[in-house]
């Protein structure tokens, strides 16, 4: 180990986004945890609340501060670090680092880069040095060229082969891309395209979609020792990303051979960059493995480094963190096995199965088409005995109501509408291309349409056979062999339409890296049909003598239940372990810290259901079970636990119910006299608390606000802690409802409120058991345990014992502001409009001594460019023009140009505030969006909605503002907001950074 | 798709567990020892392998077959007494103007199983250590069974496996001329010594001293191969009298194992063996570690060999055990497991160019 290496700056990742989500707290946090057990001082810095990487303890020193350059210096300069890790942050990351290095603050400051170096970062880092990368170390890449001439078009594809792709260089619109087969055909676009392109150039790209598409994650060390983890082999061929394909583990359709080239050219390319760490190697290979080409290196953890931890129980974060600091390989000890090391490459003895999940239901007109940019916003893994069995898992873990691939309205489509949406290929593809194999449709037929390995249709067949067979002829032997391929009891029972022969509980293998060669002392557990429970063997040997506790997840991340479920669940599972309970977690999200085999007792990947989670309490036998924090979906399976001898902790199946039924809730709020609505008014202001209650007392961490008020859910509010507009009267009245509901329902734990001030009446809008996602804010902002303390309250404890006083919490005297972040550049075709639907995919906090500040602070850690002069195109809505005028005349006299479309001008101006008038699109000539394009724009402000006649025109200007990373205020007090930020005149520099490690108080 | 309901069989261990699984490759009763390998891939290089000879070989990774059997030379033999999957795939993604593994199996009449929980398998191998099993399609006569299964051991393995006459391998550029004492090696490491410019005179086991010495070797090979490394007292008296000529000398596997006892060093019976594609070895005094590929049930104990006879060049990271030595008291070295070679990267090449290395010196002493 390097002894020079005392103190790390480590970079996290940020906000959750489409296509880097949990999985980067996953990796931060492990990181911290082998950093921290090799005495190192770990300094962190993420904008990112809803991260256990930034809870109390894991880090020293904690900065939920923007990643940006200027801020990370200054953290540098007071912290003193004397290396910095930025591999576990993704591409942000590495992209600090590297502006550090290059303007020579590294230097200047004396800084080691653990991991990676400038030159690794840089040659990865864009497709030209990405190219020579290649050249360099002897590795192929998809041939490309540029030329200008159909002749050099037609030698070059020639030499790399029919099919090619043919774009023009340099169009005044984007370009076509033109697939060409055969000579003829290429002479053609290629002339027409080099008509199209102002410089008569043409890209020519040599074709390889269809391809199978595969990764290897190597891991080396200082001195050069590399072992490959493991491969992965997409299910959809190249041409959908990677983060959208079903992806299986190991590889399946490789031989030998080619696995073994591709798993050599890995390790070729890691040992030629020398990267201390892991590394991420993509690959396509033709399908009959004659050629392969390297589609993309990454020189840091990535999403498929999470996946292919869980898939092997190799702790890739862990690994790299500690091979950065010098340690060798063999110095690593597999704490699976207690006898093995970090250079045995894992051995795997079942297969494992991603699916990813998509939200497209939160974003109504997004395209579902799946391909070149990843849509996904999370996904489930499944582990079994066989493919089949895998993949009905994972259909179960994905929420989409179905146990089998049989989705039911396919089975009313026409063979025509089927095959259409096979070759469409959007997100439920593989179901289409499974009732295609229900309907005899040849293998050979869907492979050519889809590029699905004969290997995955003689599968899906499989499963297709089984259900005939379930069918007409279910025996003892036909049940056996249907188990083994996934088949629950109640899908059995459904489709055959009778009792079952005979009934088989699974058992539990374990994931331990060595395929059962050595004895595990610490493993995670799958669901098969076989002969031993190795889980119950584990179970009666462990944790003798103290309560256990089963902890039920939330499964795949979607849109409105993702990290805030995660990040609550991995705090309460910590929490068990320190108050001396015994844990047990199920769960199939891969890419969260509670699937991490370190996090719990034992784990179980295994889809989130009744019957699923049923034989887990009977192989585990635990004392209770929580799913207080995993959202409405396994909430309603602890439910159906009911009927076991097991304790259900936090809400149960009664208080449930009645909240579902808004009727009965509303006549429950009457008769405890407190006024209640379901309408949240313009210009109401809404606030929101999670009470704590212990079965006598309530406690209350934090009162928010939140900046949005009416028709926006309130995840994707900008939420502000404290409340602003609160009094102390509103105050009193909400602790006093919030005492009077918890106690009425009388359930020990946490419950999340919402109240709305509307002409000094104070009105109760929600009551929800199921919402967490205000507490990783809270707990940050007010450095308050709130998990820790409710599970207290859910084990029995009281709050006076906990030192938690019977009202609302005061201690803080920060100010903290919430700043929801969306993905909408990966979605194309979403409105960036918000409503009732939950659109944002993360979240950054900003900390400051005031308001202020904190918003600034926060807008800037989501990305928003802030100007302080500038055009303001604004085009409102017909019921928010009237409400504009104070907050468009602010933004006047900061200084900005107003231009408005003629109605909103036609009211600005008639109430003396200035703005120039500028035509509609429709309207024809010069327009807002030629004004858009002029680059004078610093921020849009565009309300219409759903049913306004703008609309059209307004969603073309926010998609339009989004392509040109305009900030875009949807609603009025988002825009009202920034005018407070602006008119305090502070920025960035002038606000301190905060260590909330030391800065806030410890209970 | 194969018919759901597949002819049942057993696999029946010395102990008297029986597996209840389905019947693959040919139909028929066979016993051996049962030793299981932990490689995702290559099940067809592992049948292959003559070191597996009289074994019956359990894949711990689940998914068998899936590229169907490549049609090979017809030289190829299977060695090993059985095979043990827990499902093979009858609809293989690229067969290759193949087979698929169940007609591989059947073409070389081995007897197999699958459908059976291929994991409590490996833990019951991994706890108990060597165990013998028979896969049958009937249990009766169970006790006779038995007693087959526990009375079964073997004998005679290199024998079996070796060349019957010798065989010369050159090309024109050949520059050393090497014998390759055949004890059953993997004809894939053929390659590996030719493309070094090697002469190959591959003998037969049982070749006497004389016989190699009058082709004239500037480096002999003993050969890895199945069995036991006692099995055969004359082969490592044979072993004696070459290694007193000072020739440099190679030995891999079992081959590496017979040149310690004829050094006067012993061998053990490991507890479990080293079985799979991704036991990591230390090159001795450096940071240096490879992946390498073993199938072996025997290692050489510490220090039975003295330092003026040999050092130890290679440990197993896992266990400590020794898995290469350089000899002191002539030139030579020797290794546990198989190099391969195939790889352009690979971490394990440069021991036979360390052999190139010794032959090298040996013409320029001369």
């Amino acid at each position: 180990m390097n002894n020079s290496i005392k103190k790390v700056l480590l970079i996290g990742s940020g906000p959750s986004t489409i296509g880097q989500g949990s999985e980067y707290d996953y990796f931060g946090n492990q990181a911290c945890i082998a950093l921290k057990e090799e005495e190192i001082q770990v300094v962190l810095v993420n904008p990112n609340p809803v991260t256990s990487m930034t809870d109390m303890g894991v880090a020293d020193s904690v900065y939920i501060e923007p990643l940006n350059v200027d801020i990370i210096k200054r953290i540098i300069e007071t912290e003193k670090p004397d290396s910095i890790l930025p591999t576990m942050g993704g591409d942000i990351g590495l992209k600090i680092a590297l502006e550090l290095h290059q303007s020579g603050f590294l230097d200047d400051n004396k800084l080691k880069m653990l991991s990676v170096t400038p030159d690794m970062i840089s040659a990865v880092e864009n497709k030209q040095s990405f190219k020579k990368l290649l050249e360099d170390v002897n590795e192929p890449s998809v041939m490309s060229t540029v030329v200008s001439s159909v002749d050099a078009a037609v030698s070059f594809a020639n030499e790399a082969g029919f099919p090619v792709i043919v774009r023009p260089a340099y169009t005044s619109s984007f370009p076509n891309a033109d697939f060409c087969y055969c000579v003829e055909e290429l002479e053609q676009r290629a002339a027409q395209a080099l008509e199209s392109s102002m410089l008569h150039q043409i890209l020519v790209e040599k074709c390889i979609s269809g391809w199978k598409e595969l990764e290897y994650e190597v891991v080396r060390d200082c001195v050069g020792n590399c072992i490959c983890v493991s491969n992965l082999e997409n299910i959809d061929p190249v041409g959908i990303h990677t983060g959208d394909s079903i992806i299986v583990a190991p590889s399946q359709t490789l031989s030998d051979s080619e696995s073994a080239k591709l798993r050599a050219a890995a390790i070729n390319i890691i040992s030629y960059l020398g990267v201390v760490g892991s590394c991420n190697v993509r690959f396509a290979l033709k399908p009959d493995g004659s050629e392969y080409a390297v589609l993309g290196v990454y020189t840091r953890v990535t999403r498929s480094s999470s996946l292919i931890s869980k898939v092997t129980g190799y702790p890739i974060a862990r690994v790299s963190a500690k091979l950065a600091l010098g340690l060798k390989l063999f110095e690593i000890v597999n704490d699976i096995t207690l006898c093995t090391t970090a250079c045995n490459e894992p051995a795997i003895d079942y297969c494992a199965v991603k699916f990813p999940t998509w939200s497209f239901g939160n974003f109504g007109e997004a395209n579902r088409t799946l391909g070149a940019s990843m849509q996904s916003t999370g996904c489930a893994l499944a582990i079994g005995t066989s493919f089949e069995m895998a993949f009905m898992k994972a259909i179960r873990s994905i929420n989409i109501g179905v146990d089998t691939p049989s989705l039911p309205k396919f089975s009313l489509k026409s063979n025509e509408e089927i095959i259409e949406i096979i070759k469409n290929s959007d997100n439920e593809r593989i179901f289409a291309v499974y009732e295609a194999l229900k309907r005899g449709m040849s293998h050979e037929f869907i492979y050519d349409m889809t590029g699905i390995d004969y290997w995955y249709l003689a599968k899906l067949k499989n499963i297709a056979f089984m259900e005939e067979t379930i069918k007409s002829a279910l025996d003892d032997e036909i049940y056996t062999l249907a188990k083994n391929l996934g088949f629950l009891d109640e899908t059995i029972k459904r489709i055959s339409g009778r009792d079952l022969p005979v009934t088989l509980a699974p058992n539990y293998k374990m994931v331990d890296t060595c395929a059962a060669e050595f004895d595990a002392q610490k493993a995670y557990f799958y669901s098969a049909w076989d002969d031993d429970n190795e889980a119950k063997i584990f179970a009666d040997i462990t944790n003798r003598g103290k309560k256990k506790v089963l902890v039920l997840c939330s499964g795949p991340n979607t849109v409105g239940f993702g990290d805030e479920l995660e990040y609550c669940n991995a705090y309460c599972i910590k929490s068990l372990k320190k108050l001396g309970y015994s844990t047990v977690v199920l769960n199939n999200n891969p890419d969260v810290t509670s699937t991490d085999f370190y996090t719990s007792d034992r784990l179980y990947i295994d889809p989130l259901t009744v019957e699923d989670s049923k034989h887990i309490i009977e192989t585990e036998r635990p004392w209770a079970v929580i799913a207080q924090f995993s959202g409405i979906n396994t909430l309603q399976l602890s439910e159906s636990l009911n009927k076991y001898p097991v304790k259900v902790l936090g809400a149960d199946s009664r208080v449930i119910k009645t909240l579902e039924d808004f009727d009965k809730l509303w006549e429950i709020l009457s008769n405890l006299k407190i006024p209640h609505t379901v309408e949240r008014k313009l210009n109401g202001t809404v606030f929101e608390a999670d009470v704590i209650y212990d079965g006598e007392y309530c406690f209350i961490p934090a009162v928010v606000e939140l900046i949005e008020h009416a028709n926006v859910n309130s995840g994707d509010s900008i939420t502000v802690y404290p409340a602003i507009n609160m009094s102390k009267k509103i105050k009193e009245l909400i602790f006093k409802y919030s005492s009077l509901i918890a106690k009425h329902f009388n359930v020990r734990g946490i419950i999340n409120l919402q109240f709305m001030l509307y002409n000094n009446s104070l009105y109760v809008t929600e009551v929800r058991y199921d919402t967490v996602h205000n507490i990783p804010f809270v707990s940050k902002a007010t450095g308050l345990p709130v998990v820790e303390i409710a599970l207290r309250c859910m084990l029995g404890e009281k709050l006076s014992d906990m030192g938690c006083c019977d009202g609302i919490y005061e201690g803080s005297k920060l100010c903290a502001v919430r700043v929801p972040v969306f993905s909408f550049d990966k979605l194309s075709g979403a409105d960036t409009q918000l409503g009732s639907q939950m659109k944002s995919t993360g979240e950054v906090l900003g900390l400051g001594s005031s308001f202020e500040d904190a918003l600034l602070k926060g807008l800037t850690a989501s990305g928003m460019r802030i100007k302080r002069s500038g055009t303001i195109l604004v085009s409102l809505r017909n019921s928010d023009k009237q409400e504009s005028i104070p907050v468009i005349e602010k933004f006047s006299n900061l200084g900005f140009n107003i231009f408005a479309t003629a109605g909103t001008a036609k009211v600005l101006n008639s109430n003396f505030v200035a703005a120039s008038s500028v035509r509609k699109i429709h309207e024809g000539g010069p327009s807002t969006i030629d004004l858009i394009n002029s680059n004078k724009v610093v921020y849009v402000i565009s309300t219409s909605e759903k049913g306004d006649t703008e609309l059209n025109d307004d969603i073309k200007i926010r998609r339009r503002a989004l392509e040109r990373q305009i900030p875009t205020f949807t609603t009025l007090e988002t825009a009202n907001a920034l005018t407070r930020c602006l008119a305090n005149k502070r920025s960035l520099d002038d606000i301190d950074i905060i260590d909330i490690a030391k800065n806030l108080p410890k209970t | 798709m194969k018919s759901i309901k597949a002819k049942r069989a057993y696999l029946v261990l010395a102990d008297a567990t029986v597996f209840i699984g389905y019947s693959m490759g040919a139909v028929g009763q066979t016993i051996g020892e049962v030793v299981f390998n932990t490689c995702s891939a290559s099940y067809q290089s592992i049948l292959s392998d003559p070191t597996y000879y009289g074994q019956i070989i359990a894949q711990t990774y689940p998914l068998v077959g899936n590229r169907g059997a490549e049609n090979e030379d017809n030289n190829t033999r299977i060695t090993a007494n059985g095979y043990i999957a827990r499902e093979w795939c009858d609809t293989p993604s690229d067969i290759q103007g193949g087979m698929t593994l169940d007609e591989y199996l059947k073409a070389h009449n081995i007897v197999g199983i699958y459908g059976i929980d291929t994991r409590r398998l490996t833990r019951t191998l991994r706890d108990k250590g060597y165990f013998n099993g028979a896969i049958t399609q009937s249990l009766n006569d169970f006790d006779n069974l038995i007693k087959k299964i526990k009375s079964y051991s073997i004998h005679g393995a290199v024998s079996s496996v070796t060349v019957k006459e010798p065989v010369v391998l050159k090309t024109e550029d050949s520059i050393y001329n090497v014998v390759i004492i055949d004890y059953g090696f993997p004809r894939t490491l053929q390659d590996s010594f030719i493309k070094r410019k090697c002469r190959l005179n591959i003998v037969p086991a049982h070749t006497s001293p004389e016989e190699i010495l009058k082709l004239n070797p500037e480096g002999i090979v003993f050969s890895n191969g199945p069995g036991d490394p006692d099995d055969d007292p004359a082969l490592i008296k044979n072993i004696k009298v070459l290694l007193s000529k000072k020739i440099p000398s190679f030995g891999m596997g079992v081959g590496h194992q017979m040149m310690v006892l004829a050094c006067g060093g012993l061998v053990e019976k490991m507890p479990k063996g080293h079985r799979g594609s991704n036991q990591p070895v230390r090159i001795c005094g450096t940071d240096k570690v490879m992946v390498t590929m073993q199938n072996h049930g025997y290692d050489v104990a510490q220090g039975s060999l003295h330092e003026d006879v040999a050092r130890i060049m290679l440990t197993n990271v896992n266990d400590n055990s020794i898995e290469g030595l350089y000899y002191t008291a002539f030139p030579g070295l020797s290794i546990q497991f198989t190099p391969n070679d195939t790889s352009p990267n690979s971490e394990t090449a440069w021991v036979y160019d360390e052999f190139i290395r010794l032959m090298k010196e040996g013409k320029s002493n001369e």
